[in-house]
This record gives structure tokens, C-alpha cells and sequence, in this order.
């Protein structure tokens, strides 16, 4: 059963994607909120596995939001997607920064929806990896960020990961890439994950494109 | 300056060579040894000064050698040094002092030696009056020169008023662009929001229905495929108007006959040179690279002079370069201006993680080099 949390500030489109998601066997909705610290509040109180945040919301926004939820060791198993009305932009790309799974547009069509809250909750690959690579890409192209701390670290095989986990390739696309097993991939990759301080595969790519250990091009 | 200077009015000085010639004439009657070489000499010398703001240079030496000619044949008294006296004051406010001043020193020797050694009056009151002459040839050059900076001057200023005024309307046309753009996102960002609560409980009931096996109402289908509708319309609207605040649609790269066709046919002879392996710019990197072109073309035309100009667009693995220089006045009377367009370039280079470059170069003229990284299009 995944347990879901709705943060969105239009009442109708909290009710839209209840009904969606209640009607789902292996899906429940555990609470709704209309701005981000009321959210935080029902993250803490009932720990759901994805939490559904509108970026933009009176009073505190969905990045803030996810910046919280993300820094709060408590929540280390909540995992954010935002919601967007526009797709590709700044937002999402400073909600992605900011620790959340992925991002979805808010017409999405329901089962791509449900399909992507499924994939979150496994919190083991990217949400629409071609987007959110190019997203990133584009972003970091566009203005440099200081370079994250943490490359030093990795061993040679972790960048190698890390590398073909930012150009969106999944677990078993890398292993069959490396000629080695998923399981010895997903072991990488956690490793990676956990040196650089990401909490999710998409900080991953950020940290990725950040270091230079991927550029936008390749 | 040279502008200023070329729009020298020439009916005054014809007006005046016409005069001189007249004067002379008449008092050169009076002057013992006056042939028909004599006359000839000086309507030749002093008619030539009606286009001493066209040609300085051969004016001087065709009006000194004249009335040179004159005052060695006939031995005439100072009259004969007038024509010479403008004549040098021309030269020298079109920045020839040292030809100006060489001019008068020979007039004068030669006219000295040629009184001399005729011995007509005392050699004392022949010195005397060569002194004299001599002050009124150091006044000429001293007032060419002085007129020419005062010309100068007044020329700069008019220019940085322009720059100025200029400077003025971009900030005026910024501001009202920025206004559209904010009204633009305040329309964008309500809209999107009601139109995406239709999109999603459409989206939802018709899933829904499907879900358990009813038939989907028309009408259900028909809300969600206007919803989308809306929802691009409103995009394309917005992409729209944010292009309309920077730049106008399509000035890039591809534009760059049609801008250089335009700039030669306002009277800057220019060429155009690309190198290397053309490809796909990101849209950013090719905006810049058009404006850095349109501005310096732009400055070449005002502030130049006489110029030819030559763009060079050189695509680099790893950069396009963009250098565009002219052959005219660079000199650092005309060092860049603030408000030339310079730092506008030097913004939109920076941002894009490129490097830009204008200085005079060492053999005239000035050059712009703009190097603007390319990275692959992802």
C-alpha cells in the first residue's frame, strides 16, 4: 500500500486527485493540506511514502516545503514530487535541487500520474528521466553553482554510475552497460547516494551535472 | 570631427577667394614688376582658397607656391602674404601644423631673400616687416589649431549627448517590456490555475469512468480537449510575449546578410568571413552573436570616420568567436563611451560564460572580439 500526502492550495484539484488515487487498490490517501507547513505537520504525523506538493502555494512554497521534508531525518522515507502547472522551469528546478523525487505536470494524464507516484514510492529512479536530465542539464549550463563537495570521494566505478545514472539510464540499462549484475549497480549507486549527501536518484544527477561528472552535451 | 569638418560651408570661402582675388588685382596695379605671370599667379593663389575646406593640404601648397612666385617676380609689399596667412590657418585646423607651418617658413625665407637681394628699401625695414609677418604666421597655425580642438570638442559633446539620449530610450524600451512581461506571468499564472482544475477533474472522471467500465459523457471529453487547448494557446501566448520584450523574433545569426546589407548600403563598406564547421546555436549564444555584430557595426558607422569594416564569425569546437574591426579612427580622442553599447555587450557575453574584448588596435581602427562558449545542444 503506498500512503500518500496532497499539498496543494486549490481545494479541487486535491479533490481531483483523490478521487483518482482512492480509487487505486494499492493506493491511500493519508491527508490533505493547503499550504506547506500544515503539510509539513501531516508528513510528520502520518510518515506517507509520497508526498504530492504544489510548487506554488500561499504562504510556505513547495520548495521550502521540500527543503524540510528533505532535511528532516524523520521524513528520510517521504518522497516528494511536485506538482507543476508549467513543466519545465526554474521551480522545479530549485524543488529538485532542493531534494524532491521528480516532478509532475498537473494535466499529466492519470495513469502516467499513478504510474509516477508508483515509481517514487520505489524511490530507486528517476520520474520522466529525459526531462529531468535535460532539465538539470539546462539549469546548470545556465548558471554556474559552486561545485559540490563529495566527487573525491567516489570510487572510479561509482562516477561510472553515477555518470549513466545522470544521462537517465535506469538500474538494470547501467548493469547491462557495465556487463555487471543490477544488484551490484543499485549497491553502487546507494553508495554514491549516500557520499554526496543525495537523498533521492535526482539529487544524484544534480550533484552529476554540478561536478562536471556529466555535462549537458554528453 | 571630420564630419564637422567636411560640412565646412564652401559658399562663404568662395565668396571670399572671389574678394581676395579682387583686392590683389586692384593693389597689385600699384606694385612695380606686376606681369601677366604675376596676375595670373595670384588669381590662381587666391581662387584656389575657395576649396580649402575640401582639399587643405593642396590648397597650401598651391596658394603658397603662388603668391611665393608673386612676391619673388614683382616684390610686392605684406599683401601678397593674406592668401598664404589662410591658407596656413586651413592646414593647420585640419591637424597639418607641421606642412602649415613649413609652408610659412619657406613663403616667408623666399619672400625675405627675394627683397633682399632686390634692395628696394633699407634691409632693416625689409627684417622689420618679415617679423612682423612671421608673428601673423605664428597667429595663423596657433588659431587653426585652437578652432580645430574647440571643433572637437563641440563634436564629442554632441555625441555623448546622443549616446546619452539613446541610452535613454533602451532604458524606457527595457522598462516597458518587463512591465508586459509581468502582466504577462500575472495573466499566466491565474489562468494556468483554473484551466489546470478543469484539465484534472475531466482527466480524473473520464479515467474513472473507464476504470469501471462506463461510458465516457461526451461532454467530459469535449471539457478536456478545450482545457488542453486553452492550456497551449495560453503558452504560446506567453512564449510570445517574452520573445516580443527581449528581442525581436529572429535576430540571430541567420539575419546577418540582410543586417550587413543594410550597413553597406548606409555607406560602411563591409565583408564578411565564417570559418570553421557551421552548426546549430543555442538560441542565446546566437542572439548575442548578431547583437554584438549589429552594435559594432553600429559604432563603426558613427564613430569611425571613413571606415571599411570586416566580420568574422569563426565556429571553434568549444566556442564561436565573433570579431568585427575597422580600418578607421580609433584613436583614444574616440576611446569607447560608456553607453556605446559596449557594456550591453560585455553583459550579454558574460552571461553566457564568454569574454569580450574592444580596444583600438595598434595599426588604426578598433576591434571587438567576442569568444562565446558552445557546448554541444543537449
Amino acid at each position: 500500500m503506498i500512503r500518500v500526502l496532497l499539498v496543494d492550495d486549490q481545494p479541487l484539484i486535491r479533490a481531483g486527485f483523490r478521487a483518482l488515487l482512492e480509487a487505486e487498490d494499492d493506493i491511500e490517501v493519508v491527508g490533505e493540506a493547503s499550504e506547506g507547513a500544515q503539510g509539513l505537520a501531516l508528513a510528520r504525523r502520518h510518515l506517507p511514502d509520497v508526498a504530492l506538493v504544489d510548487v506554488q502555494m500561499p504562504g510556505m512554497d513547495g520548495i521550502e516545503t521540500t527543503r524540510r521534508i528533505a532535511g528532516d531525518p524523520d521524513l528520510s522515507g517521504v518522497h516528494v514530487i511536485i506538482l507543476t502547472n508549467y513543466g519545465l522551469d526554474e521551480y522545479v528546478y530549485e524543488a529538485l535541487r532542493a531534494g524532491a523525487t521528480g516532478f509532475l505536470v498537473k494535466d499529466t494524464d492519470p495513469a502516467d500520474l499513478l504510474h509516477g507516484i508508483q515509481v517514487a514510492a520505489r524511490g530507486d529512479a528517476l520520474l520522466s528521466p529525459a526531462i529531468t536530465r535535460r532539465l538539470i542539464g539546462e539549469f546548470v549550463a545556465r548558471r554556474p553553482h559552486p561545485v559540490p563537495a563529495g566527487l573525491p570521494h567516489l570510487t572510479d566505478r561509482e562516477r561510472e554510475v553515477t555518470a549513466l545514472a545522470a544521462q537517465g539510464l535506469s538500474n538494470d540499462e547501467i548493469a547491462a552497460h557495465l556487463v555487471i549484475s543490477p544488484a551490484t549497480v543499485k549497491t553502487h549507486v546507494s553508495r554514491a547516494m549516500m557520499k554526496v549527501h543525495a537523498r533521492d536518484r535526482a539529487q544524484l544527477v544534480v550533484f552529476a551535472y554540478q561536478s562536471g561528472l556529466t555535462s549537458p552535451g554528453g | 570631427m571630420l564630419f564637422e569638418l567636411r560640412r565646412h560651408k564652401t559658399v562663404p570661402d568662395v565668396a571670399l577667394a572671389v574678394a581676395l582675388t579682387a583686392v590683389q588685382i586692384a593693389s597689385a596695379a600699384s606694385v612695380p614688376g606686376t606681369g601677366p605671370l604675376s596676375y595670373a599667379a595670384i588669381a590662381a593663389g587666391c581662387l584656389a582658397l575657395a576649396v580649402r575646406g575640401r582639399a587643405p593640404v593642396p590648397v597650401l601648397l598651391v596658394t603658397t607656391a603662388c603668391m611665393l612666385a608673386y612676391a619673388v617676380a614683382a616684390a610686392p609689399a605684406q599683401q601678397a602674404a593674406f592668401p598664404v596667412l589662410i591658407a596656413v590657418y586651413t592646414a593647420a585646423r585640419h591637424d597639418r601644423r607641421l606642412l602649415a607651418a613649413a609652408a610659412g617658413a619657406v613663403f616667408l625665407s623666399g619672400s625675405l631673400a627675394a627683397s633682399l637681394a632686390g634692395a628696394a628699401q633699407p634691409t632693416r625695414a625689409i627684417v622689420e616687416q618679415t617679423v612682423l609677418l612671421l608673428g601673423w604666421f605664428l597667429a595663423a597655425v596657433i588659431g587653426g589649431t585652437v578652432s580645430r580642438h574647440r571643433a572637437a570638442y563641440l563634436e564629442q559633446a554632441e555625441q555623448r549627448a546622443a549616446e546619452a539620449e539613446r541610452t535613454r530610450e533602451e532604458a524606457a524600451r527595457r522598462r516597458a517590456g518587463e512591465e508586459r512581461l509581468r502582466i504577462a506571468r500575472e495573466l499566466h499564472d491565474s489562468l494556468t490555475h483554473s484551466i489546470s482544475v478543469i484539465k484534472v477533474q475531466a482527466g480524473v472522471a473520464i479515467h474513472l469512468a473507464r476504470k469501471h467500465g462506463e461510458e465516457v459523457p461526451e461532454a467530459l471529453l469535449a471539457i478536456r480537449e478545450a482545457g488542453a487547448d486553452a492550456m497551449r494557446e495560453l503558452r504560446a501566448t506567453l512564449e510570445a510575449l517574452r520573445d516580443a520584450t527581449g528581442e525581436p523574433p529572429g535576430s540571430g545569426l541567420d539575419q546577418l546578410d540582410s543586417l550587413v546589407d543594410r550597413v553597406r548600403s548606409a555607406g560602411l563598406p563591409t565583408t564578411v568571413t565564417i570559418s570553421g564547421e557551421t552548426r546549430r546555436l543555442p538560441a542565446a549564444v546566437n542572439r548575442a552573436a548578431y547583437r554584438i555584430v549589429q552594435e559594432a557595426l553600429t559604432n563603426v558607422s558613427r564613430h569611425a570616420g571613413p571606415a571599411t569594416a570586416a566580420v568574422t564569425i569563426s565556429y571553434e569546437p568549444q566556442e564561436l568567436a565573433v570579431r568585427v574591426e575597422d580600418d578607421g579612427l580609433g584613436s583614444p580622442l574616440l576611446s569607447p563611451t560608456p553607453g556605446n553599447g559596449l557594456i550591453g555587450m560585455r553583459e550579454r557575453v558574460t552571461a553566457l560564460g564568454g569574454r569580450l574584448q574592444a580596444h583600438p588596435r595598434p595599426q588604426g581602427g578598433f576591434s571587438v572580439h567576442a569568444q562565446l562558449p558552445i557546448k554541444d545542444l543537449p
